[in-house]
């Protein structure tokens, strides 16, 4: 099989897997010898038709599986053509791709090949060439494969810069039901090595010369919609990984149907793209402003809204902690109003040393008014004295006819909230590929 | 007379269109109180012309002066809007200058800040109008130089990268030290079509110069294959159930597509 071949069926069945960042890292090659660097805000090099960014060559190893997972187009029981890359062929094809500036740097994955070990054992011998004999100082993320052993994945920890253990999905029951070869345990016992290995690692940073063990961080991708949870227990689960294992980031992949399965949503099913973006921007609020889980969403209230976003939502159903006033407000509340992001925020305390703010001055300040308006005061007054109450609120933030789905999701109509209204979904869109660079 | 107001005079200054022609132009505008009407670096001019030579002595006071009054992050502003595609650049600047050593080091906040307009810091509507046309100019100058370092694509001629790039304003010298860092033990030229000049990288030395013309030499079947394998991946990595071109426009406007491999 050429080389035209594999990489054609090694970058399909390698696709699904949506998280793509070369982020977390900055690294000039030492003494000026060999090839690459690594940006902490990381390059995205290109993006493909679905607006996605593409950093990294993102491969599997081989789509050779010993596993029979129902939601993977690689599970043994499938019929399709099968090819494994050489671990010289494909150290060549990403330093002649890094060579040309089409990527930052490779992201290795693999079906399971023989044993987990064995397949390790490939990955490692890929990246030891490029890092030793091609001295490739650029962005690798390999993922660690549920029940290597911890010799294997603690060498490999030290010759990548981030590695990953997907935890597939949500739930163990899901787990059991759609991957009964993985187990929560197999699952978190080699993301809980990782973090042992990082805090020793940051320790033993002090000294000069010890070779850095997962640099980046770790971080973790679980398949949305394939299985029943609600979007509350994926937000609280994502606190806990964030909490308990320090991960840097975990990424919701909508689940697009490729196989059939009568455990699975039906091959017509649209991937829920909306659902998955209101997931990262809910991640977001509580990676970078601060939110916790349980403040975006409850028990009774589980499901994000398809309407509004997370933060919208919160400040919509939150009227006591608002209006502020942005001349006094802290940071952390000028953070919560909608509308105010981290940089405006930051401006707004630099620009308010020179004297009372206006909202003229907020917008050129670049603080989006049609949402902020509803929330603050400048110096006593609102936005052109006007009066706000929470329906006006809503009925101004959305247009007609997404206003009368909204009343009805409110009122509990939550069966198929998010079919059927295409129309916002491309507006909001255009953030997805957001999670590709930060 | 109020002594910081300038007399608006009929003359169009003109300079060799280099860094120190600008500063040289801009020093005798401070010093003789003047602003000329246009400040340029060719001919094509209805009003009268002024040659101004170029002084590397005075072009030095200015930028020692910069620091000093108003700070090092205004004399990093200057020179990316030197750089920048600004309309009117050189009368912007004067402004520009003339605001910042009257503010002080007040003026870094302002640059910080994004130009509010606070009332107390500039004055006079004409001032604001000029930074705004600075800021603007400057900001598209990074992003164009963020842009061209995602987007730059080489091809490997006699064991050299070559990459051929149409940017609006003149970002190599901004790109230049990612790139070096990035290929340290590489030889390199990235050829810019718009303003004719090359970045050129060998044996450790990194310069800019001039090229009136340059086209991509024939391409070994080896470089083909490459070409071929990264639109094979490009167009293999999409998912086609979450088509979404306005996205992909967003990120990727397709002024910077004309001359990336994947689109050729």
């Amino acid at each position: 099989m050429d080389i035209f071949e594999k990489l054609k069926i090694l970058t399909d069945s390698a696709k699904y897997d949506v998280a793509c960042t070369s982020s977390g890292v900055d690294r000039t090659s030492p003494k000026g010898e060999g090839i690459g660097t690594a940006r902490s805000h990381g390059i995205c090099h290109s993006f493909s038709s679905d607006g996605r960014c593409i950093s990294l060559l993102k491969v599997l190893m081989s789509n050779e599986c010993v596993y029979d997972c129902a939601y993977c187009q690689n599970r043994s029981s499938k019929d399709v053509k099968r090819a494994t890359f050489t671990p010289k062929e494909l150290a060549d094809l990403t330093i002649n791709f890094y060579k040309r500036n089409y990527i930052e740097g490779l992201f290795l994955s693999s079906g399971v090949i023989k044993s987990p070990n064995n397949t390790t054992e490939l990955m490692i011998e890929t990246i030891r060439i490029l890092r030793e004999e091609y001295k490739f100082y650029g962005y690798i993320h390999a993922k660690a494969i549920p029940g290597t052993g911890n010799g294997l994945v603690n060498e490999l920890g030290l010759l990548v810069d981030r590695m990953s253990v997907n935890i597939e999905l949500p739930s163990s029951q899901s787990l059991l039901s759609l991957a009964p070869d993985k187990s929560k345990e197999s699952i978190l016992k080699p993301m809980g090595f990782i973090k042992e290995r990082l805090n020793e690692s940051k320790e033993l940073a002090v000294y000069k010369g010890v070779p850095k063990f997962v640099p980046a961080g770790q971080s973790t991708q679980m398949i949305v919609g394939a299985s029943p949870e609600t979007d509350f227990s994926i937000i609280k689960l994502s606190e806990g990984l964030y909490d308990k294992y320090k991960l840097k980031r975990v990424f919701y992949s909508a689940y697009t149907p490729i196989v059939e399965s009568s455990r699975l949503p039906s091959l017509d099913t649209k991937p829920p793209l909306l659902r998955e973006n209101r997931l990262y921007q809910a991640d977001w609020l509580m990676r970078v402003y601060g939110f916790s889980a349980g403040e975006i969403l409850n028990e009774d209230n589980p499901m994000l809204n398809p309407y509004i976003d997370p933060k919208c939502n919160w400040a919509v159903n939150n009227p006591e902690k608002f209006p502020i006033d942005v001349n006094y407000a802290t940071h952390e509340n000028l953070l919560r109003v909608p509308g105010i992001g981290i940089l405006s925020a930051k401006k707004i305390i630099s620009a308010r040393k020179f004297g009372r703010l206006s909202f003229a001055d907020l917008k050129k300040l670049g603080v989006v008014l049609k949402r902020a308006q509803y929330f603050i005061v400048c110096s006593g007054k609102t936005h052109e004295n006007m009066r706000i109450n929470q329906s006006r609120i809503i009925n101004s933030l959305l247009s007609k006819a997404a206003l009368e789905r909204f009343l009805g999701f409110q009122q509990g109509v939550q069966v198929s909230v998010f079919d059927g209204f295409s129309g916002i979904e491309r507006k909001e869109n255009n953030l997805m590929a957001l999670s590709g660079q930060l | 007379m109020n002594k910081d107001e300038f007399r608006n005079i009929d003359i169009c200054c003109r300079y060799d269109g280099s860094f120190y022609g600008m500063l040289s132009c801009i020093f005798e505008s401070f010093e003789k109180r003047e602003m000329p009407i246009q400040i340029k670096s060719d001919d094509f001019s209805m009003f009268r012309m002024k040659g101004i030579e170029t002084n590397e002595e005075k072009a030095e006071r200015i930028l020692n002066a910069i620091p000093k009054k108003i700070g090092n992050e205004a004399l990093k502003y200057l020179k990316l809007a030197y750089l920048a595609n600004i309309e009117e650049k050189e009368i912007a600047l004067i402004h520009f200058l003339k605001e910042g050593f009257k503010c002080g080091r007040k003026f870094i906040q302002l640059i910080n800040t994004g130009w509010c307009p606070v009332k107390k810091v500039v004055t006079g509507a004409l001032t604001n109008k000029y930074l705004e046309k600075i800021q603007k100019g400057v900001n598209l100058l990074t992003l164009d130089s963020q842009r061209f370092i995602q987007f730059v694509r080489f091809s490997e001629i006699d064991g050299a990268l070559v990459s051929i790039i149409e940017p609006q304003n003149q970002v190599l010298p901004l790109i230049s030290n990612h790139f070096v860092e990035r290929y340290p033990n590489e030889k390199f030229l990235i050829y810019d079509k718009t303003h004719k000049t090359g970045l050129i990288y060998m044996d450790g030395e990194i310069r800019l110069e001039h090229i009136e013309e340059y086209q991509m030499p024939l391409l070994s079947e080896k470089e083909k294959d490459y070409q071929k394998l990264w639109k094979l991946f490009y167009n293999t990595v999409a998912i086609e159930e979450r088509k979404n071109e306005k996205c992909r426009m967003n990120f990727m406007p397709k002024k910077y597509r004309k001359n990336m491999t994947e689109f050729m």
